[in-house]
């Protein structure tokens, strides 16, 4: 069934169809909050937001965009905003890793051992500030053109490269050890 | 490494070059084998960044959405439930009093003209007189 059809379908009151969107963009909206926050639980809770968001505003999407890339611009937007908060209200009490950051092991050898590659590399960009890492997690991990994640984010697209420019010189600098060990 | 034609590289990936800038990048590379290994290194770092992120949620995500917007439904509901109830006990007080009202009235009544029904005095025009007197009395004493 097409997304059409299912918010048709969602839009008459079926929350079977409206599931079966939950199931199908998941892995998408999970991707970018999973990326922004780690994994934690305040990254699950957004998620569920997102879709709560959007069936709350499904009457006003007007399906001149993909609906993925309108739930990954509210989950950008609840992500962004999650950090704000964590910042103004909690981080200055919070241990690194209920902040969902993980400090990462030095050593790759050990880090290698222990199948921590996923980790490593969220650690990495969850060490990036919140607005370097929202182009990271657009361009590289959802994969949208440098000039859609300047729309989504609604910043000029000279901001995103740049952004993205210094993101990834930053991501070498952590990631070089590891990298040469995959080789 | 040239950290101009680092940069060059960097931005290779995520935009357009120019011509020039094209040109002046393909001949570092072919000049310098360090550059070609920071190319290497930052295709692998891009693609495994690509690669892991975790895509998931916790196990039956959907489930625990749909039972979320159900519960929010249902109070809803339970709002407007509530709101429809105490209209109609409000309702049916009010229109038990007024029919209350209306009786005693007629019941107290010497005639049964919509005025004593309602309730309101029955004033003569001589009655009408002596009231506006008695105001412009009481405002000359004050």
């Amino acid at each position: 069934m097409t997304d059409k059809e299912l918010i048709k379908q969602a839009r008459e009151g079926s929350n079977q169809a409206f599931e079966q969107i939950i199931k199908k963009y998941e892995s998408q909206v999970a991707a970018t909050v999973i990326g922004m926050l780690g994994k934690c639980d305040a990254a699950d809770d957004v998620g569920q937001e997102v879709f709560i968001r959007f069936h709350k505003s499904m009457n006003r999407f007007r399906e001149d965009s993909a609906l993925g890339t309108y739930l990954t611009r509210i989950a950008i937007n609840l992500s962004l905003n999650e950090l704000q908060r964590r910042k103004r209200r909690l981080s200055f009490f919070l241990k690194p890793e209920e902040n969902g950051i993980v400090e990462p092991s030095n050593n790759p050898h050990d880090a290698i051992a222990l199948n921590e590659r996923q980790g490593i590399v969220q650690n990495a960009i969850l060490k990036l500030e919140p607005k370097f890492r929202a182009v990271i997690v657009l361009r590289l991990i959802e994969g949208y053109s440098s000039e859609e994640t300047a729309g989504m984010l609604n910043i000029p697209m000279g901001t995103v490269l740049s952004r993205l420019s210094r993101a990834q010189k930053k991501l070498k600098e952590k990631l070089t050890p590891f990298i040469e060990e995959e080789v | 490494m040239n950290e101009q034609m680092l940069n060059l590289l960097i931005r290779s990936f995520d935009e357009n070059l120019s011509e020039v800038e094209r040109t002046s990048l393909d001949k570092a590379l072919a000049g310098s084998p360090e550059l070609r290994e920071e190319k290497k290194q930052l295709s692998q770092m891009r693609q495994m960044i690509g690669e892991t992120a975790e895509r998931k949620f916790k196990p039956f995500f959907s489930g625990r959405v749909m039972r979320r917007i159900e519960e929010s439904q249902t109070e809803q509901e339970d709002f407007f439930g509530s709101l429809v109830w105490a209209f109609r006990v409000f309702a049916m007080v009010g229109t038990a009093a007024i029919v209350l009202f209306f009786a005693l009235n007629s019941k107290l009544a010497t005639d049964l003209s919509i005025d004593s029904i309602l309730g309101l005095p029955q004033l003569s025009i001589e009655d009408t007189w002596q009231l506006e007197n008695l105001l412009e009395e009481n405002t000359n004493d004050n």
